[in-house]
């Protein structure tokens, strides 16, 4: 067993952990000891191959197929160097004012969280792409939407030299997105923060404050660890955990937590996503270009959905679709005239929602979709036919309608096509890539499980500072608020430097 | 590293057909590739779901008989079709969640290969920006 000493220790290094690490390097530069400790590898630039199950294999937890426990869903989160901004698509949005005041946590105010939003705005170079930059397949969203009179906006997106490959979730092969892999972690360790990757954290020891660790050995992708592979102990004066909405609860909960926070693990929530899929008469530029353009939230109320524009890969499209067979076959063997829809169920946070963990620690996520999302789906799907036909596609598939197609003739017979009674869990893909809480913010021990500053309730040494702090859904694409969330963090952090210089490291 | 045997790979081939038809057109090499794609996805998941897989291969073949009198192998294309259709869409929340799964499994083993690509349209470019300004 080897032995670390750091005054602060951050756990993760995605939107949440490289947040913070870049928020303390200051500290580093005045000689306090740092370091982020990743499960993941730091890749290589010719590690992005754009072979699809190759990097989902590399860059996902289960390869992107992370099934919930009753196995209706499967959920996308990474495990790289970056964390799961390594693969997002880099929308930036700033929470709206209505949904914090729908979270209704005192002391946690919209001026203060879109103001440090702005600030991740600025650092990861968040503007509109130019018009002549923007696919057919986000321009006939736009144009559907607007035929049918909805809202749609065009997202902010934090590129730099974007070339337009359209993998952005396999990671980006021109090192255009600016993730925390490419913005606040190298300016992080430049200033001294040590970040160790391959180094897996299996639980925190709370009466001594040390962290138990596995560094994985090297594979043949990615850059080696700068610790040799083995089993750590690392002592920590304060401990700030990032690993995400799933391992953050569950690193919490094995190290016994779970007492003591009845909240940890539960309120979870993540966004359940449809991918809608039509088929054109003709080639569209669809995979070429950025994928995400546009959004419609004419359907936020009451309805509980998203529109967003999206663009996948063969295999993903294909196991998207509700079907098999010729049917399936002739929609996939045309992928250049496919327009992509991605649907974004708002859903409530309940607290039977939850990370738990498995008799081996590992965790499980135990979320059942709801009535409510079930309606959500039904009525996103309607929404979605009318505007790909408005588009101009010549069909249409839904994964709950009667048959495989619904063709443009039929347009007019949508809402009959697609009803509720056709929707079956296990038929429809259902996938969720936002995912939040486990270790909600709030004002007490018995339904939250951190202070608004992410300072975990009893334990003032102990902090979270990721999505796991959402105390409900964002209803909007959630990094820029999960960066702003770990920014206090890292403030609430700094602010207890002083007495850090008088603590011993452990305890 | 779970490996299948001649039958299960026998089951897995003929449901493989069924719900992805143009697995057909895969040479032998393409063949042997598609089961070993199959095969290490599994391999990365826990025993249980392991042998959960390889259980429900085994049922699809008795349900076969039950349903239909007949085993999987011995359905013509539209008997296993119509099997294939009720465990899709039949009242059975595990066989639906289990039908999922396989389908999956089958489309990563060939639509997940990159030499499908072209065959079905997609031909990435990691300057696809060039390509959009016609
Ligand atoms: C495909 C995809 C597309 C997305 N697109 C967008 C988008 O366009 N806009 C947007 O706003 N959001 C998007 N998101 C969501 C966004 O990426 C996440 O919400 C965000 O990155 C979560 O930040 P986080 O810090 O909570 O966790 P992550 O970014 O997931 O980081 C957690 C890190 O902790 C590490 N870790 C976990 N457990 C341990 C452990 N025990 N020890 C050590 N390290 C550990 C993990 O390896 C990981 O690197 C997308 C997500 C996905 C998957």
């Amino acid at each position: 067993m080897h032995t670390k000493e750091f005054d602060i220790v951050v756990v993760g290094s995605g939107a949440g952990g490289g947040a913070v690490a870049k928020e303390l390097a200051p500290l580093a530069a005045h000689g306090m000891k740092i370091a982020v400790l990743e499960w993941g590898p730091k890749f290589r630039e010719a590690d992005y191959t754009g072979r699809e199950v190759e990097m989902a294999n590399r860059l996902y937890f289960d390869g992107g197929g992370f099934l919930t426990k009753d196995r209706n869903m499967t959920l996308a989160f990474a495990r790289a160097y970056g964390g799961s901004t390594v693969v997002y698509t880099g929308t930036s949005l700033v929470i709206p004012k209505e949904t914090l005041g729908r979270w209704g946590v005192p002391g946690l105010s919209w001026d203060d969280l879109s103001r440090r939003s702005q600030k991740y705005k600025e650092e990861n170079n968040v503007h509109l792409l130019e018009p002549d930059l923007i696919n057919d397949n986000n321009r006939l969203f736009y144009e559907g939407c607007r035929q049918l009179g909805y809202q749609v906006e065009q997202f902010p997106l934090n590129l730099k030299g974007c070339q337009g490959s359209g993998m952005c979730n396999m990671g980006c092969p021109n090192a255009a997105k600016q993730g925390t892999h490419r913005v606040q972690l190298p300016a992080a360790e430049k200033q001294g923060v040590q970040v160790i990757t391959r180094c897996e954290v299996k639980r925190i020891d709370m009466e001594t404050r040390a962290l138990e660790a596995v560094v994985h050995p090297q594979e043949s992708v990615g850059e080696p660890s700068k610790w040799a592979p083995g089993r750590y102990q690392i002592k920590a004066k304060i401990v700030v955990v990032a690993a995400g909405a799933v391992n953050s609860p569950a690193l919490l909960l094995r190290s016994g937590l779970g007492g003591r926070l009845p909240a940890l693990g539960r309120y979870w929530t993540c966004h359940p996503a449809l991918i809608l899929v039509a088929q054109h008469d003709r080639s569209i530029t669809n995979y070429y270009g950025h994928p995400k353009s546009y959004y419609c939230d004419e359907f936020v109320d009451p309805d509980k959905f998203l529109l967003e524009t999206c663009m996948y890969f063969p295999f993903v499209t294909a196991k998207n679709l509700a079907g098999f067979g010729p049917e399936h076959a002739s929609m996939m063997k045309r992928m250049d005239r496919l327009q992509m829809i991605l649907v974004l169920a708002l859903d409530e946070a309940l607290a039977q929602n939850r990370v738990t963990i498995d008799h081996e620690g590992n965790p499980v996520v135990d979320y059942r979709i709801g009535d409510q999302t079930i309606d959500s789906f039904v009525a996103s799907m309607r929404a979605s036919a009318k505007i790909f036909f408005a588009a101009g596609a010549r069909r249409v598939h839904a994964p709950a309608a009667k048959k495989f197609f619904i063709e443009a003739e039929e347009k007019n017979q949508i809402d009959a096509l697609i009803t509720r009674d056709d929707f079956k869990l296990g038929k429809v893909s259902i996938s969720a890539a936002h995912l939040m809480g486990g270790c909600r913010m709030g004002t007490n021990a018995q339904d939250s499980v951190t202070d608004v500053w992410g300072q975990v309730h009893g334990l003032p040494w102990l902090f979270a500072a990721d999505a796991s702090l959402f105390p409900k859904c964002a209803q909007i694409n959630p990094y820029l608020t999960i960066m702003a969330l770990a920014d206090r963090a890292a403030e609430a952090v700094r602010s207890r430097v002083g007495e850090l210089k008088t603590q011993p490291v452990g305890v | 590293m779970l490996v299948f045997s001649d039958g299960q790979k026998g089951v897995l081939w003929v449901l493989a057909q069924t719900i992805a038809p143009d697995v057909a057109l895969l040479t032998q090499t393409q063949k042997t590739d598609f089961f070993l794609t199959i095969e290490n996805a599994l391999s990365k998941r826990p025993q249980t779901m392991q042998r959960q897989f390889l259980l429900f291969l085994k049922a699809i073949d008795v349900l076969s008989v039950l349903r239909y009198g007949k085993s999987l192998s011995r359905l013509d294309a539209t008997g296993r079709s119509r099997l294939c259709r009720w465990l899709q869409e039949g009242p059975i929340g595990l066989l639906r969640n289990g039908f999922w799964g396989l389908k999956t499994l089958i489309f990563m083993g060939y639509y997940g290969r990159t030499e499908i690509n072209e065959p079905v349209g997609y031909r990435p470019s990691k300057q696809g920006n060039t390509l959009l300004k016609r």
